[in-house]
């Protein structure tokens, strides 16, 4: 009895899932052009992506001569507004405090 | 075009029936005055930038214009050439021959520019 | 039975609080790194107080990371991470870890970089202290400087000095200085100087005598590139916006600090076509509109140059019809046009503006740079030592004309000036020689009020040997058909023909036997007689005001972010100039950015990406 207890506090605490049936998430490639700061293309640099109703996501500058300029990610169907900024490690006071850009022009994307 | 190898281009065309140059600003035979340097003068007198269609069309420039007296053609690039006259008519009358003619695209005076305004500031 | 089902509660109660707490951690996203330059492969951890140092060692073990130092902070180690995780993951990784209460990259910071040139202090435009700039460094020495708002408000610059941190050296960035040449031996400018190879021993080329020597016989060329890069933290004079630099010298302008279209387009296109990347042009002009200029800026836009110009002196608004200023009025996106402020960034009351023509601004009062020598003024008072001669009777005399309320003396022919006529069928002339013996540069000022009818004349003429200059001199000008009283003009001519220890200087007033009306035989009036020579030095120094000295700190900056971005393009670097700016209230209305250039700003400034695009898969 304590077991199933555990067993349902357990489920409940990490929130539900199964039940009917939807449409399966589809992947997303998305990529953008090249910055040309030296700071967005090495460490401390990258690139945020943000999508409507999704957490940011982080393209970091790994290695090599330029961070990534592309992600590719799962959405379900449905449309998004899609935008991305770039960043670097140096900021407007001389220190490391990061600069971000201002949004790219947005996209939307319809996920059918 | 190598720089400091720049022509002054030779009239070989003989220039019939250019004017001697009587009009206001010189004295016939005088060697044409350094133009005054007056702080609203804007241009050079005397001196055009005319644009060719081809280079190879330098003759259109001695054809349209020698009626005022071609005292030097200097090729400056990109088909620019300045060209300096004896008598100058004015930029609306080098304009006004210009018009449709085939082998030159543009014309302008040899504006002035300067490094300091009318006060002391640079 | 009751007691066990009121603890299997209680534990189920602290199971469930444990998972929700478990989720809220790890429901944490820790910030995408933009955040320092640091060392990469390290991290700075605090653990929790309960924590031994063994448990921290162990903890880091376990993630196969190894502690380098226990920090003298309590909690605090510094991890050597592993390779195969971004700095992101890692320290998402520790933050979400139980027994940590805070992880951090290892950043790097820097001392602030301050050169030091003997005469940094003086340069408010780089660091604003709220200093008191002298004119002991002035051509001609002790000359006034600009009064308003000196000393200014400190915190007014350019925002440089934390830039020096990042970047010093634009040498790999060729700018090209189009003006009055450069005094490229000049001690703090020649080892800044752009190499052209045996083609161009001298740094660049000299469209005005149209050979290899750039030298400036005027000075303003120099203080303009001593701006852009005078050599920075040599312990001499001053600094440029770049403590080293590659500065092409490309002389457009003559000695009087006057230029052609014709010398301008070919200096435009030579510094594209020899590498410039950069091109700075102090100086401008409202003849019209100038095609040829406009489609050399064209070139040097195809070819991916910024053009920074001066919005002009004139204190006028540049938007209004007719006050047009060109280049500052041209509309190419290569192009970058600046007001000048003062120390206080209040605009300069002798700065051009235009809401739509005038980009940003820049310090441009009491501006400190290289110059080409030593200069001095010689002043005629005009009432003695003048040699008067005529063929007729009268002609030239000492006088005085009423200007703008003062009787000042003046040379005048008639002797009955403004009210009398000159003489018919006369030759009259006056001269007076200087000893210009030893100078490389003179320049001849003149205030004059002419008129003469069509068909008498006005000259100047000089002569190298002393005695009458218009038994065989020099002409320096004729005038016929001017008619410009009341006004009187300034005027200049470049005498360096006349340089010699007796170079004779005249007016000539020459009629014919044609009567002619009062007004056009009125005559003339030279109410001032200066000359300004420059002696070549390379040593010199001045402090001088304009949107000419606004205009290369621009420059500078646009040199900077291209040789600390190889890969930025004219656009980047205008967008970084005019975006990373700084809001001044001044600027505001009276420039499309309401800014002054800010250069850290600038340089820490990001482009937003652009090309985005989605596929659906």
């Amino acid at each position: 009895m304590a077991a199933a207890v555990v067993l349902a506090v357990g489920l409940s605490a990490c929130g539900g899932g199964g039940g009917g049936s939807s449409p399966p998430a589809r992947s997303v490639a998305l990529a953008w052009e090249a910055n040309h700061e030296s700071g967005v293309n090495r460490a401390g640099g990258g690139y945020q992506v943000s999508i409507s109703g999704q957490p940011t996501i982080d393209v970091p500058y790994t290695s090599g001569p330029a961070a990534p300029t592309s992600t590719t990610v799962l959405l379900q169907p449905g449309s998004y507004t899609v935008t991305v900024r770039a960043y670097a490690a140096l900021d407007s006071q001389g220190g490391n405090a990061g600069s971000l850009s201002a949004p790219s022009q947005s996209l939307t994307v319809n996920v059918p | 075009m190598k720089y400091g190898m720049r022509r002054l281009i030779a009239l070989a065309v003989t220039l019939a029936g250019v004017a001697a140059g009587s009009a206001c600003g010189h004295t016939p035979g005088n060697p044409q005055a350094a133009p005054t340097a007056r702080a609203q003068q804007t241009r050079v007198l005397g001196e055009y930038l005319v644009t060719l269609v081809a280079r190879d069309s330098v003759k259109a420039i001695v054809d349209l214009y020698g009626q005022f007296g071609i005292k030097g053609i200097q090729d400056l690039g990109h088909n620019i050439f300045l060209v300096t006259l004896t008598e100058d008519p004015g930029p609306a009358k080098m304009e006004q021959l210009r018009g449709g003619n085939a082998h030159i695209q543009a014309v302008q005076p040899n504006f002035v520019y300067g490094t300091r305004g009318p006060r002391n500031a640079q | 039975m009751k007691a066990l089902l009121r603890s299997i509660i209680a534990i189920a109660a602290l199971v469930g609080v444990a998972l929700t707490l478990l989720n809220q951690v790890a429901a944490v996203s820790f910030e995408p790194v933009g955040t320092g330059a640091y060392v990469a492969g390290e991290v700075l951890v605090k653990f929790k107080p309960v924590f031994s140092a063994q448990d921290r060692t162990a903890t880091v073990a376990a993630r196969g990371h190894a502690v380098l130092a226990n920090l003298n902070q309590p909690g605090w180690v510094q991890v050597k991470v592993g390779t195969g995780q971004t700095m992101t993951q890692v320290l998402a990784a520790y933050q979400n870890d139980p027994s940590v209460e805070y992880a951090q990259p290892n950043y790097i910071y820097h001392t602030t970089a301050v050169p030091n040139d003997t005469q940094y202090g003086q340069l408010w435009a780089f660091k604003n202290t709220g200093q008191t700039v002298n004119n002991s460094l002035t051509q001609p020495p002790s000359s006034p400087i600009y009064s308003t708002n000196n000393p200014g408000a400190p915190g007014n610059d350019m925002g440089i000095e934390k830039s020096w941190d990042h970047i010093t050296d634009c040498s790999s960035i060729v700018v090209a200085v189009v003006d009055t040449g450069v005094k490229y031996d000049q001690e703090d400018l020649a080892a800044n100087m752009w190499n052209g190879g045996s083609s161009f021993p001298n740094h660049g080329f000299d469209f005005v005598n149209n050979d290899n020597d750039p030298k400036d016989p005027n000075g303003h060329g120099t203080h303009v590139a001593g701006i852009i890069g005078a050599s920075g933290n040599n312990s001499l004079g001053a600094t440029g916006v770049c403590w080293k630099a590659s500065i092409m010298a490309v002389r457009v302008m003559d000695t009087t600090g006057s230029g052609t279209t014709a010398n301008i387009v070919q200096g435009i296109n030579f510094a594209v076509s020899h590498g410039a990347k950069v091109i700075n042009m102090s100086l401008g002009g409202g003849g019209g509109f100038d095609s040829a200029f406009s489609d050399a800026i064209t070139n040097a836009q195809t070819n991916d140059v910024v053009i920074v110009v001066a919005a002009g002196n004139d204190g006028v608004n540049n938007d209004i019809n007719g006050n047009d200023f060109f280049p500052c009025n041209f509309t190419q996106p290569n192009l970058i046009c600046v007001a000048a402020l003062d120390q206080s960034y209040a605009l300069a009351n002798f700065s051009n503006w235009g809401a739509t023509s005038v980009d940003v601004g820049a310090p441009g009062t009491n501006i400190l740079s290289t110059w080409a020598g030593t200069n001095a003024v010689i002043s005629d008072d005009l009432t003695s030592g003048w040699t008067f001669a005529t063929t007729t009777s009268g002609g030239w005399a000492f006088g005085t004309v009423n200007v703008g309320g003062t009787l000042t003396p003046s040379l005048l022919d008639p002797p009955t000036y403004s009210s009398g006529q000159y003489n018919n069928s006369t030759d009259d002339r006056a001269y007076k020689a200087f000893n210009l013996a030893g100078v490389n540069a003179a320049v001849w000022q003149v205030s004059e009020a002419i008129n003469v009818a069509n068909g008498d004349y006005f000259r100047t003429r000089y002569s190298s040997a002393g005695g009458d200059p218009f038994s065989g001199g020099t002409l320096v000008s004729e005038d016929t058909g001017v008619a410009t009283f009341p006004n009187i003009y300034a005027v200049e001519f470049d005498i360096l023909g006349c340089i010699s220890a007796s170079c004779s200087l005249g007016f000539q007033l020459q009629s014919d036997a044609t009567q002619q009306s009062a007004t056009q035989s009125r005559g003339v009036a030279i109410t001032r007689f200066k000359i300004n020579t420059l002696t070549f030095s390379t040593t010199s120094y001045n402090t001088i005001d304009g949107t000419s000295m606004a205009t290369p700190e621009a420059a500078g900056l646009a040199t900077m972010l291209r040789a600390y971005n190889p890969q930025y393009t004219f656009a980047d670097v205008v967008n970084a100039i005019t975006k990373g700016g700084r809001a001044t209230t001044s600027l505001a209305g009276k420039t499309t950015t309401g800014k002054a250039i800010d250069v850290m700003s600038s340089l820490a400034y990001i482009n937003p990406p652009t090309g985005l695009t989605a596929t659906v898969q």
